[in-house]
């Protein structure tokens, strides 16, 4: 059975695809694009593209479950189902032991706090508003004229604290030009903007009462951010386990889903 | 709304024949117009000879009707914020637009007097404050003190009942009449019956299959809260229980084949109720019930102490509860009704009515092991809804429900 999880984010679309039983003896192979405006198209080009890494195609796959913002989109998909479940589907194969799950995306974010048995005990998503997401990140990084990636590395450097007051991501956008005209040093107001996207974190975490032993991991673009993965930890004082490609946990989820369909 | 109820088209006649009262009241001056809020204590506005109407049900049905936009835009253009309420901001706006004569959507008659208690929310009597201020008619506030544990139940209601004294030597200098007590007796009694009538028609949907849905009964909280002076609003109730007892007995559902009866917490988005509905029903879910009702339930009216009891209702009125009266109301709700997850609709510019909701929420979450989403969106105000992510989260609390029968 060869089985696929397309998740299509805001401005991810990401592929797993996982080959099981007879014959097979298993396999995994992922792929992403940018979304766009052409879900289908996107989707089969990732879904293609993740089944050419094993020397499959499109047509081989066998049952796809869908799940994103995008996830009604596509006529081919075996079933939709949302990124709450995929993505807690996702984290407890890869850690059993998980009983909080943080994804943060491009335009959202979202907290999964599970019971010992992986069930879902309740869930929490940031409001209309883009503060605690990746989009948060990438207009603070075009503000300051350096890469989404290179925002982390220079907030390392940060010698002195500044707080943002905005957390509206189009109001952080003037408060920063104000502050680059008050002559704040660029690495501390990279480590302010991280220090807010946590913030925002922190609050949709406590949202949902983690169990104070919980065990956490966070997925999406933004776990790739260490600045951000750091100040949370900080403001938690636990660590948070951090997959090794962790833009594809949900993506990953809704393939292991499209397994169990059968 | 899969099978539509008589008592739908009875009720339309209803709505029609109360606001088509309204306008030839408006031209023929033959009683004097008042605008109330909905805990206050209304029965005395009846029996004083006041034809009363609701800000808060025309926001409502502006919000349902797709109009209060433009109500709303036309007090944005005045400063009033955003944020604030958008009933208030519905209902000034509609009124500056029908005085200034740019036209509101099928306006209340134009007021005599407003009649407004704190009981329901902080901002009621500066919403009402402005109204008074823009119509230049009085208008008089019913303190109601929070019913929170430790406060004397006896005195919050002798609190109230002085005022309501108060209130009726005001209205009998106002209108040159006599307070005529048999005519407020029999307002209580109608007002009992009716109060009945609803309580029956409520307790129908603890039945599997819900042989009415919550989109179903939304709207029939208009009689008990506009009509339940008139025998009229009793009637209607008690004609609802019969067809509700027939479709129980001839097991008719709302809607055929749903598997998972919710609980609804807050007021309804009215501009999104076919919206949610469809939704709910694609992914097999039914609303079956709310605390939102008890709102409408004016339950301690009592005919042998007619103004005792009017203040009680008004001192007792539900959003004049503590979180901890709501937070059992509705664990009782959840079991009583055999609930099996519930729909939590935050309001953006609702701040009294949203404020425990996540408390409440999550204490049903804990003690029953009930799933729960908090939805976001807003009374009437379209802009606040958020139809993504409230799919998404609608889609969520789906299938955590099919996780927890499997």
């Amino acid at each position: 059975m060869i089985v696929a999880g397309l998740d299509i984010g805001s401005t991810t679309t990401k592929a797993v695809i996982l080959g099981f039983g007879q014959g097979f003896g298993g396999f995994y192979s992922d792929s992403m694009k940018p979304t766009g405006i052409d879900m289908p198209s996107v989707s089969k080009e990732v879904i293609g593209e993740a089944a050419g890494k094993v020397r499959l195609s499109f047509n081989d796959i066998e049952r796809i479950v869908s799940t994103g913002y995008g996830r009604i989109s596509v006529p081919f998909r075996t079933r939709e189902m949302t990124e709450i479940t995929c993505n807690a589907t996702g984290v407890r194969k890869l850690y059993p032991q998980a009983t909080l799950a943080v994804d943060i995306g491009g335009q959202d974010s979202k907290v999964i706090k599970m019971d010992a048995s992986g069930r879902i005990l309740a869930f929490a998503m940031n409001d209309r508003c883009a503060a605690g997401t990746g989009q948060f990140l990438e207009g603070a990084a075009r503000t300051l004229g350096v890469s989404i990636d290179d925002l982390a590395k220079i907030s390392r450097e940060s010698k002195r604290k500044i707080t943002m007051n905005s957390t509206c991501a189009v109001f952080a956008q003037t408060e920063i030009v104000s502050l680059i005209t008050g002559r704040a040093k660029t690495e501390d107001i990279a480590a302010a903007v991280h220090e807010a996207v946590a913030n925002r974190v922190y609050g949709l975490i406590r949202s949902v009462n983690p169990e104070p032993a919980a065990q956490i991991v966070m997925t999406g673009g933004v776990a790739r951010n260490a600045a951000v993965v750091g100040s949370l930890e900080r403001m938690l004082d636990r660590e948070i386990l951090v997959p090794n490609n962790p833009q594809v946990v949900t993506a990953y989820g809704a393939a292991l889903l499209a397994e169990d369909l059968g | 709304m899969n099978q539509r109820l008589e008592a739908q088209h009875r009720l339309g006649g209803l709505i029609q024949k109360h606001y088509g009262r309204a306008r030839e009241i408006e031209r023929t001056r033959e009683q004097p117009i008042a605008w109330a809020s909905t805990g206050a204590p209304n029965e005395i506005l009846w029996a004083m000879g006041f034809f009363v109407q609701f800000p808060e049900a025309y926001a409502a049905t502006c919000g349902a009707r797709h109009a209060a936009h433009a109500h709303c835009a036309v007090t944005e253009a005045r400063g009033y914020e955003r944020h604030l309420c958008t009933y208030c901001r519905n209902s000034i706006g509609a009124s500056l637009a029908e005085m200034e004569g740019t036209g509101a959507f099928e306006p209340l008659a134009r007021p005599d007097f407003l009649l407004v208690s704190n009981n329901s929310c902080i901002l009621i009597t500066k919403w009402w404050e402005h109204l008074s201020h823009y119509w230049k008619i009085p208008m008089i506030n019913i303190d109601s003190p929070l019913v929170v544990p430790g406060m004397d139940r006896g005195d919050i209601i002798g609190h109230v009942k002085r005022q309501c004294i108060d209130l009726i030597q005001f209205l009998e200098d106002f209108t040159k009449k006599r307070f005529d007590h048999d005519r407020m007796k029999e307002i209580v009694e109608n007002g009992k019956r009716s109060a009945d009538g609803y309580r029956g028609m409520l307790d129908a949907s603890r039945h599997d299959p819900v042989p009415a849905s919550f989109f179903d009964l939304i709207g029939h909280n208009f009689p008990n809260l506009v009509l339940r002076y008139d025998p009229a609003s009793a009637e209607h109730y008690e004609q609802m229980k019969t067809e509700l007892d027939m479709r129980i007995a001839g097991g008719v559902a709302a809607a055929p084949g749903m598997k998972y009866r919710l609980y609804w917490d807050g007021v309804p988005y009215w501009f999104a109720i076919r919206n949610l509905y469809e939704k709910l029903r694609n992914f097999g879910m039914s609303l079956v019930t709310s605390t939102y009702f008890e709102v409408f339930a004016f339950e301690n009216l009592d005919p042998s102490h007619p103004l005792d009891s009017v203040a009680e209702n008004t001192a007792m009125f539900y959003l004049n509860r503590s979180v901890g009266y709501k937070t059992e109301t509705t664990e009782r709700i959840f079991r009583d009704f055999h609930l099996d997850g519930g729909v939590f609709a935050y309001a953006s510019s609702c701040k009294p009515f949203s404020i425990s909701m996540h408390y409440i929420a999550d204490t049903v979450r804990k003690k029953l092991g009930a799933p729960v989403t908090i939805i976001e969106g807003d009374l009437v105000d379209e802009t606040f809804y958020d139809e993504e992510r409230n799919n998404t989260k609608l889609q969520a609390l789906a299938e955590a429900l099919a996780a927890k029968r499997k």
